[in-house]
C-alpha cells in the first residue's frame, strides 16, 4: 500500500506541476483578462490623426443652450473641418444661426460670419496648437471640433480626461439614413468638467461618435457624429486664406479679459 | 475695521482660487470654460475691478478692499452683518429699509453703501430678493447673507444683443462700421466667437 500511495502521490504531482500551467493559461485567455485596453484604443485613434499631415472631416453636434454664450435654444450644426499640418486649417459650421467660417493660414487667424457678412482678421504667426490655445484663453472660445486638429489629440483628450475605461462593443448606425453600421469600440472618459463617452471604429480607428456631458447645472451635453473621415485629403494653401466676401464689414474681436473699455 | 479687511481679503483669495481652478480645467469638448467657466474680469477707471465666475464672484475696489460671493450664497460679511465693504471701509453696507444690500459702480468696484447701484455690481430688490447685477459682483439677502448670481449658462454683459431689428443701414460712427435703426447705434463684434452688437450710447 505504501508503494501504492507513493505512486499515486507521485503521479499527482506530476500532474500538477504539468497542468497549472496550463491553468493559468487558460485563465490568461478567459474573457475578464481579455477585456481591452480603453487607454490603448484611444491613442490608437490619436495616433493615427496625429500621423495625417493634411485631413478632413465632417460632424454633426448638437449643443445643449447652457454650453452656448447667450444661448437659449440648443444648437445644432453641421461643421466641416479641414487641416493642414502644422498650421493651417479651415472650418465651417452651419446651423440655423446661419454660416460661420474660421480661418487659419499661420499668418492670420479670420471669422466670417457669412450670415450677416461681419468678418474679423487678427495675427495669428501659430500652429494650429498655439491658436487653440490663445483664441480659447483671449477670446473666450475653442474653433469647433479642435480636439482633433491639435498635433497631439490624445494628449489633448487626457488632458481633459482622467480616466479612460472601455465599455464594450457596439454597433453604430451610420451611412445614408443610418442604414449602414458600423463595428465600434465603445470608450468611457472621466473628465473634471465633463465625461464623455466616444465611439471608435474597430476597422478604421477613427471616431465616430462622441457624447460629452459636462458636471454642471442640468447636465447639459455635447453630441458629436463624426463622419466622411480622410486622412489624405487633397488641399492647397489657398483653400486656408481668407478673402473677405464682397460688401463685408470687418468688425473687431472682443477679448473676455477686460470689458471696460466700452 | 481691520477684521473687515483681512476677512475680505480672505474672501477674495477663496473667490480667486475657485476662478483659477476653472481656468485650470480650460477648455473640454469643443466648449470653452471661459464661455462658461472661468469667470471674466472687469475693470473700473478707477483701478477697481471685479471677477464674475459661474460659481461666485469677487470684488475688489482700488484700495484693496474687497468682497467675494460664492455660488451657493455662502459669502462673507461686513461688520455690519451686511455683504461689502465699502470703499473707504467705514461707509454702511446694510440697508434696513430694504434688507441688507452691497453697492458698486458700473464695473464691481465697490465704493458705497445703498440699495441699488444703477447698471452696478449688486442689489437688493423691493422684493427682498436679492439679484446680481448686470455687471456681475455680490449681492446681499434680508437676512445679510450674500448671494452670487450663478449663471452657468454663460451670458453676454448688459447692453449686448444678439440680433439686430430689421431695417437697419450700415454707417461709420464714432470711427466703427455700425448699424443704425430706430435712433439706435449698434456696434457689431465678435465675442466668444459669436456675433454680437452693442448699443452704443
Amino acid at each position: 500500500m505504501k508503494s501504492n500511495f507513493t505512486l499515486t502521490a507521485a503521479s499527482f504531482a506530476l500532474t500538477a506541476l504539468f497542468a497549472l500551467p496550463a491553468l493559468a493559461a487558460d485563465a490568461a485567455t478567459s474573457p475578464a483578462a481579455e477585456k481591452p485596453n480603453g487607454d490603448q484604443i484611444l491613442k490608437q485613434m490619436c495616433a493615427k490623426l496625429a500621423g495625417a499631415r493634411q485631413f478632413s472631416f465632417k460632424a454633426h453636434r448638437e449643443m445643449d443652450p447652457a454650453l452656448i454664450p447667450g444661448g437659449v435654444v440648443a444648437q445644432s450644426a453641421d461643421v466641416e473641418v479641414t487641416v493642414l499640418r502644422p498650421n493651417k486649417v479651415v472650418a465651417e459650421a452651419k446651423s440655423k444661426k446661419g454660416t460661420r467660417r474660421l480661418y487659419a493660414d499661420g499668418q492670420t487667424f479670420s471669422l466670417l460670419d457669412a450670415g450677416v457678412n461681419l468678418y474679423t482678421t487678427i495675427p495669428m504667426r501659430k500652429s494650429i496648437d498655439g491658436l487653440v490655445d490663445e483664441i480659447d484663453q483671449i477670446y473666450g472660445f475653442v474653433p469647433p471640433l479642435a480636439e482633433f486638429a491639435v498635433s497631439d489629440p490624445y494628449k489633448e483628450l487626457r488632458r481633459q480626461a482622467t480616466a479612460v475605461s472601455y465599455a464594450g462593443r457596439s454597433t453604430f448606425p451610420t451611412g445614408f439614413m443610418n442604414l449602414g453600421s458600423v463595428e465600434c469600440e465603445h470608450l468611457s472618459l472621466i473628465g473634471k468638467e465633463a465625461d464623455a463617452e466616444i465611439w471608435i471604429g474597430v476597422d478604421d480607428h477613427l471616431l465616430k461618435k462622441l457624447v460629452a456631458t459636462f458636471h454642471r447645472d442640468g447636465k447639459p451635453q455635447v453630441h458629436i457624429s463624426f463622419s466622411s473621415w480622410n486622412l489624405a485629403a487633397s488641399v492647397t494653401d489657398s483653400a486656408f486664406t481668407f478673402t473677405p466676401p464682397k460688401g463685408a464689414l470687418k468688425i473687431p474681436m472682443r477679448p473676455i479679459a477686460k470689458l471696460a473699455s466700452r | 475695521m481691520k477684521i473687515s479687511f483681512d476677512h475680505s481679503r480672505a474672501l477674495l483669495a477663496g473667490a480667486v482660487l475657485l476662478i483659477t481652478a476653472s481656468i485650470a480645467e480650460a477648455r473640454s469638448f469643443g466648449v470653452s470654460s471661459s464661455s462658461a467657466g472661468r469667470g471674466t474680469e472687469y475693470t473700473s477707471s478707477r483701478g477697481g475691478s471685479a471677477y464674475v465666475g459661474p460659481r461666485g464672484a469677487a470684488a475688489q475696489g482700488a484700495n484693496g478692499r474687497s468682497a467675494a460671493a460664492g455660488e451657493r450664497g455662502a459669502a462673507y460679511s461686513g461688520p455690519n452683518g451686511a455683504a461689502a465693504a465699502g470703499r473707504n471701509g467705514d461707509y454702511g453696507t446694510y440697508n434696513k429699509n430694504t434688507g441688507a444690500t452691497t453697492s458698486g459702480n458700473r464695473y464691481g468696484d465697490a465704493y458705497h453703501s445703498g440699495t441699488y447701484s444703477n447698471g452696478g455690481a449688486a442689489y437688493a430688490g423691493a422684493d427682498r430678493v436679492a439679484y446680481a447685477g448686470p455687471h456681475g459682483a455680490a449681492v446681499a439677502g434680508p437676512n445679510g447673507v450674500a448671494v452670487a448670481g450663478r449663471s452657468y449658462a454663460p451670458c453676454y454683459p448688459s447692453g449686448y444683443v444678439r440680433s439686430m431689428p430689421p431695417g437697419y443701414t450700415t454707417v461709420a460712427y464714432a470711427g466703427y462700421n455700425c448699424f443704425f435703426v430706430g435712433g439706435v447705434y449698434y456696434r457689431p463684434e465678435f465675442y466668444q466667437g459669436s456675433t454680437v452688437y452693442i448699443v452704443v450710447n
